[in-house]
């Protein structure tokens, strides 16, 4: 490590700026490590539950249950956090909707990296007129507020998680689109590019081989984020009855019927948005650790 | 600009059929949809109707609504000024306290101020604008019963009901760009603080730590403020939608649920358009405040 | 910052033999500086900065003082210490530092002293002139302003008055139509006039005491003799003590009274300027000077640049610390550090085999 400069003695903060208060320097090593694993795995552990949770547990069905069960309170025997006003068990209902609003965010978010890191790459690697008509597409929709271009989007599409993920990749694209091409750029000039341009190799095979593996690692780190941004994108679509339509539950549209009786039975809008606040909590925290481990 | 127009026309016009058979409802004959789809100059080439929309368009003409049959344009107008109050609220109360938190959690970084702050934007940034506007509902509308759940007081019938109406749906917009501006805003100071060699000569004059901070650190901080201000401005039109639609206000943000919900196309479109309009007018204020002040701008360089 | 404690943990070795030990006898006297008394006295002053959990020794040992009216030089390659010690003459130094030893001013303790009671002596009684004023001075602000802005704080007076005095100030370092640069905001003014800026910001308040740490290495060569006799001037002007910080010998050698230089944290030779033209001592500075073009050198005849590099100042070396380098090192120089022994009078040297 190089010697500090003495003209330089600030302490300088790495991006311990972004870091939760609870992380001290002291227990710099073994923190670095839990510190990612610690949220990964309870991400991991919100996935299995609710996409294997109603089956293990033995949960009754999320939907059309018998209305004579309504507004059951927590902890009833049979329902461990009660029902909702259509007699429906809380937890199996909030579980399987995480499974929407989980694969909506994912998927979304792989067809937005596919498909951005694609045209990134590509604007990247070959520059001139293709680049530039890219970008200026890209721009123009980055430019747009998320929301109501999803909004726009499931309008001719029509509401429904298929079209969700759609509309909603149209959001990650561009991100992914400019990440890779500026990282394209950086590694274009890179020694072994250059060495298998001058073999011959053809332009398809170098950008795969080469350039798009080295792209990859830093691009990566941003996907649990885009992640969570997809994720709250859906819920709000489907609160705004613009997505997944009820009965199949969402969050999103779980909240939105737990509005009617908010007064009398808060329950029913605090445990799906506790749901879908610690998914999205422990995604955040994954990445920016995530990245802390990749840059030193 | 016009590349935006485009691509938000030839999206909803992909689909003529639907639109004739969105106005007659579900039980409509071919017959009926195909002389109601001449009609609307549905069936005329893609080309042609786009450039007809934008010499309309350009002469304030957005179209009428498929619904109501009002033009669009009087249906914005008329819901504008709602929305244009809660986005003022919003930066009034998301700047108003991002600045001074930063401040103290920039002079005493791990200190009470920051760690608080540190938390709090941690958990307002994983929350989605309704859930945060639901909670402040049940907290203070529910429990404590000091605002109205919902409704919207217009100016005419006093300043304080008309404040009260909004400062909920506002505080809920801001509290994720309060976390986005604090964050940016906080760690640019510190940064100031520790590397930039000024604020070593104001220590070396017996400059204050709180002197330091308002005079010198501060001016400089305002540029990246700017341009998280700017980039912000997208998440800050998605939350007045949101909340609009929670609180039951009839700004533009409910105009464009109903439309879309009721497949009102020429609405939509508009108000799009709209938006993207004020999109980029952001991004020209925000250009023209960085030229306004910085003083390497204002006053040409004249040594090296 | 820790009160001066005398030898922390984190000595550097030194077997500091009682009778010519300067850690409790004076820095050699300056000839022809009887009368003058002395304003800073630092004695056996360590600091020890703590960077990425791990403890940098930056400066191990340092003794000497700064009179009234004349100039004392610090010289030494970059990360040999002495910036580090000016900052420490301010207060300026990370909150995480370890500091021992003592400095003393008018013979006021230094070390240990609370923010609060160190923003007393800064500008007023020590001032400093940094490296690099580009980026000393805050672009957003106007210059008049930065320079009446130490002058209101001390002495309370209206923002009036303080411009008055800052254009007054500016003439003084000779800016050209003051009262219109006043107003101007530093990118509109060259590097040579920044650093005036600069040296006006750190007169304003008349401080007894002005460090300049390496003032013109920013600067091109022919800015660097103008802002060099500018400095001079000022200090005899108002009867300054000057501490010139730099790593140029033509400079110490040209303008300083007593030259001191340092190596590795701490200072292994020190005399008045004339008594080391006429005889250097310390295989160190001899290779330092060596470096230098000389004006009678056939052109391109290549410098005789010392071999290696200072040491890490992360590690405590047993021996001398510049050993490694040394031609003329034998064996007792990897044992044993020398310490800074007074050689005759006013030259001392740290050194098992003076030159």
């Amino acid at each position: 490590m190089a010697l500090p400069v003495t003209d330089n003695l600030a302490q300088t903060e790495p991006a311990e700026a972004t870091l939760p208060f609870w992380a001290r320097s002291h227990f710099r090593m073994r923190r670095s490590a839990l510190a990612l694993y610690i949220p990964l795995g309870a991400l991991i552990l919100l996935v299995v539950a609710c996409f294997f949770g109603p089956w293990i547990l033995h949960l009754p069905p999320a939907s059309f249950a018998n209305i004579a069960n309504s507004n059951l309170p927590l902890g009833s025997p049979g329902h461990l956090l009660g029902t909702d006003q259509l007699g429906n068990d809380m937890l199996s209902r909030t579980l399987v909707g995480g499974r929407v609003s989980m694969v909506v965010g994912f998927g979304a978010t792989l067809v937005g990296f596919v498909i951005g890191t694609s045209i990134g790459v590509v604007a990247g690697y070959f520059g001139g007129a293709v680049e530039t008509v890219l970008m200026r597409i890209l721009d123009m929709v980055l430019a747009f507020p998320s929301l109501i271009l999803a909004m726009t989007l499931v309008v001719f599409l029509g509401p429904s998680e298929r079209n969700e993920i759609i509309a909603i990749s149209f959001f990650a694209i561009p991100n992914y689109a400019r990440l890779s091409r500026a990282a394209t750029l950086k590694i274009r000039e890179r020694e072994y590019v250059l060495v298998g341009r001058v073999i011959g190799a053809g332009p398809r095979h170098i950008m795969i081989r080469h350039v798009f593996s080295n792209v990859l690692p830093s691009l990566l780190t941003i996907v649990p984020l885009t992640v969570a941004v997809a994720m709250i994108i859906e819920a709000t679509l489907s609160f705004l009855g613009l997505g997944v339509r009820p009965p199949t539950p969402s969050w999103g549209n779980m909240i939105a019927q737990g509005q009617a009786t908010m007064s009398i039975a808060p329950q029913d809008i605090i445990i799906p948005a506790v749901g879908l606040f610690l998914t999205v909590l422990f995604l955040n925290l994954t990445a920016e650790q995530w990245r802390l481990r990749i840059s030193q | 600009m016009l590349g935006v127009s485009l691509i938000v026309f030839s999206l909803l016009s992909l689909l003529p059929g639907s639109a004739a058979l969105a106005i007659l409802g579900p039980g409509a004959t071919n017959a009926q949809v195909a002389h109601l789809s001449q009609q609307l100059g549905l069936n005329q080439p893609f080309v042609e109707r786009y450039l007809i929309w934008v010499g309309h368009a350009i002469t304030g003409n957005l179209g009428t609504s498929l619904l109501t049959n009002q033009p669009v344009i009087a249906e914005i107008e008329q819901r504008l000024p709602v929305s244009f109050e809660i986005m003022v609220i919003s930066y009034i109360l998301s700047l108003g306290t991002a600045i001074p938190v930063a401040i103290l959690a920039a002079r005493r970084p791990r200190g009470i101020a920051d760690s608080i702050n540190r938390l709090f934007s941690t958990v307002a940034l994983s929350v989605p604008g309704f859930v945060t506007a639901l909670l402040l509902i049940l907290v203070f509308s529910v429990k404590l019963g000091l605002l109205p759940t919902e409704g919207f007081v217009p100016l005419a019938h006093g300043l304080v009901p008309n404040v009260k109406s909004l400062i909920l749906p506002s505080a809920s917009v801001s509290v994720g760009l309060f976390a986005n501006y604090s964050r940016i805003l906080r760690s640019d100071m510190i940064d100031q603080l520790r590397n930039e060699d000024y604020v070593l000569t104001a220590r070396a004059k017996g400059i204050g730590q709180w002197r330091i901070l308002f005079l010198h650190v501060a001016k400089n901080s305002l540029f990246p403020l700017i341009t998280v201000v700017g980039t912000n401005f997208g998440y800050l039109i998605g939350g007045v939608v949101v909340v609009e639609n929670v609180f039951g206000l009839p700004g533009m943000g409910q105009l464009m649920q109903y439309s879309i919900l009721n497949r009102d196309y020429t609405v939509v479109q508009g108000e799009v358009i709209l938006i993207a309009v004020a999109v980029i007018l952001m991004n020209l204020v925000t250009d023209l405040a960085y030229i306004f002040l910085d003083p390497r701008v204002r006053y040409g360089a004249t040594g090296n | 910052m820790h009160p001066a404690t005398g030898d922390d943990v984190h000595s550097s070795g030194t077997a500091a033999p009682a009778a010519v030990s300067v850690a409790t006898a004076d820095a050699p006297a300056l000839p022809g500086t009887e009368g003058h008394e002395a304003l800073i006295e630092v004695r056996d002053l360590k600091v020890t900065i703590p960077f990425r959990g791990q403890d940098v020794y930056a400066v191990r040992g340092v003794t000497f003082d700064v009179h009234r009216d004349s100039t004392v030089v610090l010289v030494g390659e970059s990360g040999s210490g002495k910036s580090v010690t000016a900052r420490s003459m301010l207060g300026l130094l990370p909150p995480a530092t370890t500091i021992s030893g003592s400095v003393k001013f008018e013979g006021h303790e230094l070390v240990g002293l609370s923010e609060k009671q160190w923003r007393q002596h800064r500008a007023t009684g020590i001032s400093i002139v940094f490296q690099d004023p580009t980026r000393s001075l805050n672009p957003t602000m106007r210059i008049g302003h930065q320079i009446g802005e130490g002058i209101r704080r001390h002495f309370g007076v209206s923002r009036a008055a303080a411009l008055d005095r800052a254009t007054e100030l500016l003439d003084m370092v000779g800016i050209g139509s003051p009262k219109e640069r006043v107003r101007d905001y530093p990118h509109q003014l060259s590097g040579g006039m920044r650093q005036r800026v600069m040296m006006a910001i750190a007169i304003s308040c008349d401080p007894k005491v002005l460090i300049a740490d390496e003032p013109t290495t920013a600067l091109d060569v022919t800015t660097e003799a103008q802002i060099m006799e500018l400095l001079l001037s000022l200090q005899s002007q108002l009867h300054m003590g000057l501490l010139l910080i730099t790593h140029n010998m033509g400079l110490a050698f040209t303008y300083g009274d007593e030259i001191a230089v340092m190596y590795a944290g701490r200072i292994v030779e020190s005399a008045p300027k004339e008594e080391l033209v006429r005889h250097v001592r310390m295989p160190y500075t001899n290779g330092l000077l060596g470096s230098l073009p000389a004006v009678d050198d056939l052109p391109h005849s290549q410098l005789a640049a010392m071999q290696g590099r200072p040491p890490d100042a992360m590690t405590t070396p047993r021996g001398c610390a510049f050993q490694p380098r040394c031609p003329i090192a034998e064996a007792r120089c990897t044992e044993q550090a020398p310490p800074l022994a007074v050689l005759d009078g006013t030259h001392a040297c740290a050194c098992w085999y003076p030159l």
